[in-house]
């Protein structure tokens, strides 16, 4: 358990999840294309361009006018598993009804009222991740809940309501390979990929219990069967707030040990906004006194040594300055590890420009190459006060501003509502504003669907094993630990594992195997992708058999990790072969020689580093406990 | 024919709505076994089944729910004014060429109809330019509408 960072109950604390998985259905959702991911070369690369339209009220969503005026090309790379319906150039076919009544089955089993008739909704998206400019997304289920344990380590349980599951398609992923500039590639193969996505209430009010909350729901979907097995598959989003801040949405976080890491940063970085808030009620500075006046401040550069300005001179850019009176200060003020608000306000500029980002008074200006003279005419240019400057083609330049400016005017309010991005360390980057209602409007392609509510009514009669229920039968049935049995089922190792016992391999190694040898050789470096439930099976069949000694098996794993390729009963004979009693005896013999030394020292002590030596030559080719015995006796009429 | 108010909605799904005193744009809450869902009554699609009522709820999403089945219903505001074309201020400017554009229906700046689930052609010179605001950079237009027919109704 992390310690715990802050008074979560005081500061007002609660959070909320959104979990995505990607169903296991042999087709797309809106295409009879397979759901596969390919490595193939594209076949071919489509050139698009996105326009926004106007919503069904008559306005656009400001989210996708700032997404039009970044002016993107596409590329969308078109593989063989890929139709004309993923480049738009047909219309959907009708949902995939396995998909469709698999969702279902999962909203069920998290106890959700499925509605009557649905439709399918065009939800826009203008950042080229889906060629028609909109994800088709439909609702399934309302209202449910799950129980989970508040704590792994307490027995007390909570009620976690589930708002809204819906189907949707997954979106085409981005080749960042490729992409360059204002030159976006996508691949197509992901895209329309039956997604579901779960979105609980925002009631849980501690870090400890948004990790128990998610690992809960992970291991429902995991075991409910129609959802895609492996690392990414299962994705969660954090949405965390705090009574005086906002609601924040945290994406991208992949392991669950990140979650309360990634949570403490983000009430570190809502309580600092705050703090800015009431430093800027302190100064008494209002927003009228931050107007949106821009100056051209390129003249102060005109023999400038800086090298950035030099070649931004070079590509006709100007250098245009904002004027923040009142904010001396504050823009250096750190509010996540090694981000200050200054990098908040860059980010954002980033995001919603092609510029590089800002250069802000707060900041070493003399560490661009500035010189005294021009720091002193820049600082005259806005009367002494603090100011933002960007680079670049002027009209550019001058919406960045406007965007620095609309930030620095909701500073005044603490914390800006907002999606972003969590890295690995937990450290989070402004990626979108949150987006409006008015990019949701039903398709007109397909007509709405009304659900056979039979069919549910015989499903919900027939729903697969419950996970909690497995955890105590895995229990029972195989005397493990709840703790392992939790951990088979959430690494989706559970099936496997019961596969394997049913084939006669020993518990305990198989639980060695899929619980420590795997995690230990992949840290070696060993890629354990390459090993398949296939090859387990075989392996352990080997084993039943006597084809080699449980020993054997890390360095069976890890030969066949380095080598994909390699004939695996190729593996099994080398690591194999079994030894005899007197090949073994010669061994121990021969390591007793070289190790008088020890034996004397040690005496009977000397057993477990001479076990080792022995071991190295004999693992897996005959039984560790036959050296064991055999090298106690020898060992013993030599003490 | 059904009236304004009752846009799509047809046979005892219609002398329910009237019954219950409700009517297009109004703001519901639905229950049924305790579980509530909030939105806002929308047209019916003219081709859709008959027995569902359709509702746009808060989160932007529209789904159907059938009036036969024990729900408690509660009327509590009314959503209305919206689907209008937005009126955009063009200036032509009189130096730029005169281009004359004549409508003959299709999905030009097509507007989405609730009543047909389909879209409805839109060729005012106010639509094409609160589609498109960068024509007026590059000519004078005027718009003309001859004929209004979808391009898949055109036979030869």
């Amino acid at each position: 358990m992390t310690e715990k960072m802050f008074d979560y109950d005081n500061l007002g604390f609660k959070a909320g999840l959104e979990i995505h998985a990607q169903l296991s259905t042999e087709k797309k959702l809106f295409c009879h294309c397979p759901a596969i991911l390919t490595n193939e070369k594209p076949q071919a690369i489509v050139q698009r361009k996105f326009r926004p339209v106007l919503g069904e009220m008559g306005v656009y969503d400001p989210a996708l006018l700032i997404e039009f005026k970044k002016d993107h090309t596409i590329f969308y790379e078109v593989f063989d598993s890929v139709c004309i319906y993923e480049l738009d150039e047909t219309p959907p076919l009708p949902i995939n009804d396995e998909a469709l009544y698999d969702s279902i089955k999962l909203a069920k089993m998290m106890n959700c009222k499925i509605v009557e008739e649905t439709n399918i909704c065009r939800k826009n998206y203008l950042d080229g991740s889906v060629p028609c400019g909109f994800q088709r997304t439909v609702l399934i289920g309302y209202d449910g809940y799950v129980t989970f344990k508040k704590d792994p380590s307490m027995i007390e349980e909570k009620k976690l309501p589930i708002s809204w599951i819906y189907i949707e398609e997954d979106a085409a992923r981005r080749d960042n390979d490729r992409t360059k500039g204002k030159n976006i590639f996508f691949k197509l193969d992901r895209l329309g990929i039956p997604l579901i996505e779960i979105v609980t209430d925002h009631s849980l009010s501690s870090p400890s219990e948004v990790v128990s909350a998610a690992k809960t729901l992970g291991m429902l979907i995991k075991s409910s069967g129609i959802v895609r097995k492996g690392l990414g598959k299962v994705r969660q989003d954090v949405n965390v707030s705090i009574s005086e801040g906002e609601r924040i949405e945290l994406k991208g976080i992949q392991l669950l040990q990140l979650i309360p890491i990634a949570i403490d940063i983000e009430i570190q970085r809502q309580l600092g906004l705050i703090s800015i808030q009431k430093e800027l009620q302190r100064r008494n500075i209002q927003p009228q006194d931050i107007p949106l006046q821009i100056f051209d401040v390129t003249k102060v550069f005109s023999d400038t040594s800086s090298d950035i300005i030099k070649s931004a001179f070079k590509r006709k850019k100007r250098v245009l300055m904002l004027p923040i009176a009142g904010f001396q200060g504050l823009l250096s003020r750190e509010l996540q590890p090694n981000k200050r608000f200054g990098t908040e306000l860059s980010d954002r500029v980033k995001s919603f420009t092609n510029l590089k980002g800002i250069i802000h008074s707060d900041e070493d200006l003399l560490k661009y190459n500035f010189s005294e003279r021009e720091i002193y005419e820049l600082s005259k240019e806005c009367q002494k006060k603090a100011f933002i400057i960007v680079i670049g083609k002027k009209e550019e330049a001058q919406r960045a501003l406007s965007f620095v400016h609309e930030r620095l005017l909701a500073a005044f309010n603490g914390v800006h509502q907002e999606t972003r991005h969590v890295d690995d360390n937990g450290i989070s980057t402004f990626t979108r504003d949150l987006h409006g209602r008015s990019r949701l409007y039903p398709d007109t392609d397909l007509p709405p669907i009304v659900i056979d509510s039979n069919r549910v009514i015989k499903m919900e009669k027939n729903l697969p094993e419950n996970f909690m229920a497995r955890i105590k039968r895995l229990n029972k049935q195989y005397s493990i630990s709840n703790e392992l049995a939790e951990s088979l089922i959430y690494e989706e190792k559970a099936d496997i594992f019961e596969e394997l016992i049913e084939k006669g391999a020993p518990i305990k190694a198989v639980v060695t195997t899929l619980t420590q040898t795997l995690t230990a050789i992949s840290r070696e470096g060993v890629d354990i992708n390459n090993i398949t439930e296939a090859h387990l099976l075989k392996i352990f069949e080997a084993l039943v058999l006597n084809k080699f000694a449980k020993e054997a098996i890390p360095d069976i794993l890890t030969n066949l990790g380095k080598d994909p390729t390699k004939s695996l009963t190729d593996i099994v004979n080398h690591f194999g072969g079994e030894m005899s009693q007197e090949e073994l005896n010669t061994i121990i013999l021969e390591v007793l020689k070289t190790s008088q030394e020890l034996v004397k020292k040690r005496g009977m002590d000397a057993f477990s580093p001479l076990m080792g030596l022995v071991m190295k030559k004999a693992r897996g080719k005959i039984d560790g406990k036959i050296v064991s015995e055999e090298l106690r006796k020898h060992l013993k009429k030599q003490v | 024919m059904s009236e304004e108010k009752y846009t799509g909605y047809r046979g005892s799904t219609l002398d329910w709505l009237k019954n219950q005193g409700l009517k297009v744009w109004d703001e519901i809450e639905v229950t049924k076994a305790g579980s509530s869902l909030k939105g806002v009554i929308l047209p019916r699609n003219e081709l859709a089944e008959t027995d569902f009522i359709s509702l746009k709820l808060s989160t932007g999403y529209n789904i159907g729910f059938n009036p036969r089945e024990t729900y408690r219903i509660k009327k509590i505001g009314r959503f209305e004014g919206r689907y209008h074309v937005p009126k955009v201020n063009v200036t032509q400017k009189p130096e730029l060429p005169f281009v004359p554009i004549l409508g003959c229906g299709g999905t030009i700046a097509s507007r989405l109809d609730y009543q047909t689930g389909g879209t409805i052609p839109a060729l005012t010179p106010e639509e094409l330019f609160s589609s498109f605001p960068e024509i007026a950079e590059l000519a004078r237009v005027e718009t003309r509408l001859l004929f209004d027919i979808f391009s898949e109704n055109i036979t030869f």
